[in-house]
């Protein structure tokens, strides 16, 4: 398959999203390589798949993204790759093109989660927006994905009392039946709240709360 | 009024009485005789001298005083009638009627007139054929000729035309009728239409002649007679002669009463014009020879009495032949509306054929455009793509370098997928020029290949694989080109329909030569699901299809083409899996 360099573009504004990438995922090489062009006339890197199961190979969480695939590929169809993107929860949103479009394939599509289904040939200023949403949603999506991460990793260096008493915190018990249930002395659970909140960087009980949603999202 | 109506009863009454009065004042005045009623023949002769025998019967008037004998000159037919009515005592007629007629009605002879012709008392009835003494005619024989005209006065006249008709019968001849004339009386004027040559021969009375030469009305040398008889008699004749007229008695009276007329005839002395009567034999035997009067029952069987006797054989011939006729007559018509109907159903069922052939055509070249479809659709989406990113571009002058280099980049590419996208359609119309059913000698291997190229891109998105082998001899057949593309397409189409689930897609295209049988074989395998044999008999029929997508025509038009070919096409389930497509064609000879 043709291989693109992600990193061109002749946007003269700074709407230039270099942190961005489309990945494109066509067999036919003249698609991909005009899409890359057009791409990179709005502003959009954008890099080639080479193969259908490059998708559950590479690791879309180090940038936002959004991945335009082709429907008919020779290897694999574009619906089998996205159903199973969906069974291996891998978050990046997908846009699926085709050239044979009817109306059941692109319920499917849709059921299965696609951002967007573009006929061939399609209206490229749709495609942009399409893009440029999907990518603003992944966008968001890896920065929440990093906020749990850090919170996980910093959850690890609890130790399994400050961990408990945690739990209990942001469940609303108050200090004197929290004690009481962990037998433990109030000025004992004092300490774990001390120790805790400093450990996971946080102020208040509140902000807990907060990061508590945080980890079950 | 009332007054007036007696008299004029009276007037009325006296007008009808009248003739009864004078009738009955006849009836007594006649009743004072015994009446004997006398028939004589009125013959057309009677006003010739040759018949002054009727003063005869005058003398027989006078010498009966003692009867009232009434004289009633009749015609053959009033003779006939009157004897049926037992009206008549005594009969004089002709020997021919006497004959006839004596068969039906007691007759008995009494007395033969002794006729006079001429001079000559004759007792005897004979004719004469005579001819011109200058004609070439000398026998009987030589009138047997169409061109011969003889002259006759009547077909009936006994002393004439029937002796003499008789005298060819003994002579076995067969005169036609066209030979024969009838002028009608006097007989004597035939000699007039011999003289000037209306006729070549006439038929007379014997002894017309002689007393016609004596009148100095004829000459007598001047004529010859033909198959003259021995002259027993005084008058040249060509047949025998026969008894003249008898006197009858048709036995109404007794024979006392024959007896006085007997006395009355013989008693004018002066005159012998009644003689004792001939033996009228001889008549009888010219009857029968001629087969008339009481031998005309024995007439030689015609076809008209055939008719009647096997009348039973010939209704039931007749009606099984009417039968026969009448059947075949209802076979034809039923053959005829059978025919129609069969030829109906015929035009219906080629019109049916040729619906699916169509709708199979539209099923094939639909597999073709869903792939050309997809061949365009790439050139012109990239196109797409940077026609409007170049316009994008545009929309931001003033342009950087770079920007400028994307757009040239751009209009190369635009171009290069235009030019794609020509050549797909080069290549579609190409194929849609050559599309024509003419039959040409096409080499085998190129059809594979062709064949192979246009299912190429089916197969790669199918992700499955193609090999060809061709043939080394690179054989020929005889085909329509866009036929033999349809069939193979076809296979090759079904084939990857089946394999859509199988691990490994693998087709193989080969060509087979018999060189025993002078044919090809196209071999198609796949390593697809192969039919389910309970399919096997349906395989080729219209609208059977195992794909929900199909139309269940592909099989059916390519068997259709493949034997409007003289070709052959089986499918055969392998034993590995897959299937086995065959086409057999035969070789062209070169």
């Amino acid at each position: 398959m043709h291989k693109v360099n992600s990193s061109e573009s002749f946007q003269n504004s700074s709407t230039a999203q270099t942190d961005a990438c489309v990945w494109l995922l066509d067999d036919e090489p003249q698609i991909v390589e005009s899409l890359h062009w057009l791409l990179a006339t709005s502003g959009l890197a954008s890099q080639a798949l080479n193969h259908p199961d490059e998708v559950f190979q590479r690791d879309f969480s180090q940038q936002p993204g959004c991945l335009v695939m082709d429907v008919r590929m020779p290897q694999r169809s574009g619906l089998d790759v996205l159903a199973k993107m969906k069974a291996e929860a891998i978050n990046l949103p997908v846009i699926l093109i085709s050239g044979h479009a009817d109306v059941p394939m692109a319920v499917k599509a849709m059921q299965l989660g696609a951002e967007n289904f573009f006929e061939k040939p399609f209206n490229h200023q749709q495609l942009i927006d399409s893009l440029q949403r999907a990518i603003a949603k992944h966008r968001l999506s890896l920065k929440a994905e990093n906020k749990k991460q850090q919170l996980l990793a910093k959850m690890q260096l609890l130790t399994e009392r400050e961990t408990q008493v945690f739990h209990k915190l942001v469940a609303g018990l108050p200090a004197k039946h929290l004690a009481a249930e962990l037998e433990i002395s109030p000025k004992t659970v004092d300490v774990h709240r001390h120790n805790l909140l400093h450990k996971l960087n946080a102020h208040s009980v509140i902000e807990l709360v907060h990061l508590s949603y945080l980890l079950k999202s | 009024m009332p007054l007036l109506l007696p008299y004029l009863l009276a007037l009325l009454l006296s007008l009808f009485c009248f003739p009864l009065v004078s009738a009955a004042q006849q009836e007594a005045a006649k009743a004072t005789k015994p009446q004997l009623n006398l028939g004589i023949l009125n013959w057309a002769d009677n006003n010739l001298p040759l018949v002054n025998w009727q003063a005869s019967l005058k003398h027989l008037q006078a010498n009966l005083p003692s009867y009232d004998v009434q004289l009633h000159w009749l015609t053959l037919e009033e003779i006939e009638a009157a004897l049926a009515a037992s009206k008549l005592d005594y009969l004089i007629t002709n020997p021919g009627q006497y004959v006839e007629l004596s068969t039906s009605y007691s007759l008995a002879p009494l007395a033969t007139l002794n006729e006079p012709v001429g001079s000559y008392l004759t007792p005897t009835v004979a004719s004469t054929l005579f001819v011109k003494k200058t004609s070439p005619l000398t026998n009987l024989a030589d009138l047997i000729n169409p061109k011969i005209k003889i002259g006759a006065v009547s077909a009936k006249a006994f002393g004439g035309f029937q002796l003499i008709l008789n005298e060819f019968s003994l002579a076995h001849l067969k005169p036609s009728k066209e030979n024969f004339i009838f002028t009608g009386f006097p007989m004597q004027q035939l000699f007039n239409e011999l003289d000037t040559g209306q006729v070549d021969a006439i038929i007379v009375r014997a002894c017309l002649a002689e007393h016609l030469a004596e009148a100095g009305l004829i000459n007598l040398s001047d004529y010859k007679v033909i198959n003259s008889s021995a002259k027993e008699e005084k008058c040249l004749a060509s047949t025998s002669f026969y008894p003249s007229w008898p006197f009858l008695s048709t036995g109404i009276q007794a024979a006392a009463v024959n007896k006085q007329i007997l006395q009355a005839l013989f008693l004018d002395s002066n005159e012998d014009f009644w003689l004792a009567p001939l033996n009228y034999q001889k008549v009888y035997e010219v009857f029968a020879n001629l087969r008339l009067g009481p031998y005309e029952a024995f007439q030689p069987p015609n076809w008209l009495s055939l008719v009647y006797t096997h009348k039973l054989w010939i209704s039931i011939l007749g009606s099984s032949f009417l039968i026969l006729l009448l059947h075949n007559l209802r076979a034809r018509y039923l053959i005829l509306a059978t025919s129609r109907k069969l030829k109906y159903a015929m035009q219906k069922q080629q019109h049916h054929q040729q619906e699916i052939n169509h709708l199979s055509k539209f099923a094939l070249m639909g597999e073709f455009t869903s792939g050309l479809a997809h061949e365009l659709n790439q050139p012109l989406t990239s196109i797409l793509n940077y026609a409007q990113g170049s316009s994008q571009l545009l929309a931001q002058q003033p342009l950087n370098s770079q920007q400028q280099e994307a757009l040239q980049l751009a209009a190369n590419k635009i171009a290069q997928q235009a030019e794609q996208a020509a050549a797909v359609i080069k290549n579609l119309r190409n194929f849609l020029r050559k599309s024509s059913s003419k039959q040409e000698i096409l080499s085998a291997n190129q059809l594979l290949i062709e064949a192979a190229e246009l299912i190429e891109t089916r197969v790669n998105y199918a992700g499955a694989h193609l090999t060809l082998k061709l043939a080394k001899s690179n054989p020929q057949i005889n085909a329509a080109r866009v036929e033999v593309l349809q069939i193979l397409l076809n296979l090759l189409t079904n084939s990857l329909d089946a394999m859509q689930t199988s691990s490994i897609k693998q087709l193989v295209l080969s060509l087979e030569v018999d060189e025993a049988n002078k044919k090809i074989r196209f071999n198609l395998v796949d390593t697809g699901e192969g039919f389910k044999v309970e399919d096997e008999a349906k395989l080729f029929a219209p609208f059977y299809t195992s794909r929900p997508q199909g139309m269940g025509l592909g099989l059916n038009l390519s068997q259709k083409l493949a034997e409007a070919a003289g070709a052959q096409l089986k499918l055969t389930n392998l034993a590995s899996g897959g299937c086995l497509a065959s086409l057999e064609w035969p070789y062209a000879q070169s």
